[in-house]
């Protein structure tokens, strides 16, 4: 099954972040809760974790992208 | 009463064994949602770099670094660069925002409440002021804050400037990547110099408690051997 992976709610007022690191790319393996990318917002950094173990099959973010809550970080291939 | 607070003060440390003892409360902290942790300490002298900082705004070079013995360490909070020394307080709260609110802002926003009711405690008036996270008095940045989250428990955190023999330092930088003059509790409160390093940290401890838990939490001394 395809897990397509968002941005998630950051807090009241913050609508946009900036990827800055990734740790996992296309074509590699990724367990649940390992971290995918760090994002900057309102002096603070913070790392979205996969929701679940796969293979990450497309990417849609590079370092120094500005995201908005709800946009498409990336989509895994979850494996059981 | 809800959840555990640990209190942990380091005194003066160097950063990187404030971090490791940072990273073990995040651990303790993932695996026992309600559990938190605080922990106080002062740092020998260091300059960090956060996520969004810019080489640039370390004005001195290496060599005067070194000649200072100022260590430079990047780190995985926001924010640009910051210096701490031993004139300052900094503060790492490793709090489960899933406990209690996951919202960025409205966590910033509370550690800036937190360090007004502090300095107000010391007859010091200071804002917050809008697009700029830290507390100011007047046009001057008296408390630093960037900080990090792992599955919404918190690290990294917050500096106070106290002593005003420490100020000096922050020459060698553009502090959170702005030309901005820095504050300290001293110059700004008679009251200061009354109160040492422990007193201090206590009236931070329960301005926290104030601000965070309101009805109250329980308290727990952690001594840690580094």
């Amino acid at each position: 099954m395809l897990i397509e992976v968002k941005v998630p709610y950051l807090g009241a007022g913050i609508e946009k972040a900036r990827v800055t690191f990734i740790y996992c790319r296309p074509g590699e393996a990724i367990a649940k809760d390992a971290d995918l990318i760090e994002l900057t917002a309102d002096k603070a950094a913070f790392n979205i974790p996969s929701p679940c173990s796969g293979k990450i099959i497309e990417s849609k973010v590079s370092c120094g992208d500005t995201l908005n809550v709800g946009e498409t970080v990336c989509f895994i291939e979850q494996s059981f | 009463m809800e959840g555990l607070l640990r209190v942990i003060d380091l005194g003066s440390v160097p950063f990187d064994a404030a971090m490791r003892v940072q990273k073990e409360c995040l651990s303790e902290a993932l695996g026992r949602p309600g559990t938190h942790s605080i922990i106080f300490c002062s740092h020998q002298p260091v300059i960090t770099c956060g996520t969004a900082h810019r080489a640039s705004d370390i004005l001195a070079d290496y060599q005067t670094l070194k000649e200072m013995n100022i260590n430079v360490r990047q780190v995985d909070r926001g924010g640009g660069v910051s210096y701490h020394g031993p004139g300052q307080i900094t503060v790492y709260p490793v709090f489960n925002l899933a406990c209690m609110t996951k919202d960025i802002g409205w966590f910033i926003r509370r550690l800036e409440e937190c360090v007004a009711v502090f300095l107000s405690r010391f007859g010091v008036d200071s804002a917050r002021k809008e697009g700029f996270p830290g507390v100011w008095t007047g046009s001057r940045k008296i408390c630093s804050i960037g900080v990090g989250f792992s599955k919404w428990v918190s690290f990294h955190g917050l500096s106070v400037n106290i002593r005003k023999e420490d100020m000096r330092a922050y020459s060698l930088i553009r502090p959170c990547g702005m030309d901005i003059k820095m504050a300290c509790l001293e110059e700004e409160s008679p009251q200061a110099e009354a109160h040492d390093y422990a007193g201090m940290i206590s009236v931070l401890l329960q301005s926290f408690i104030n601000v965070f838990w309101p009805r109250g939490i329980q308290t727990e001394e952690i001594k840690k051997c580094l």
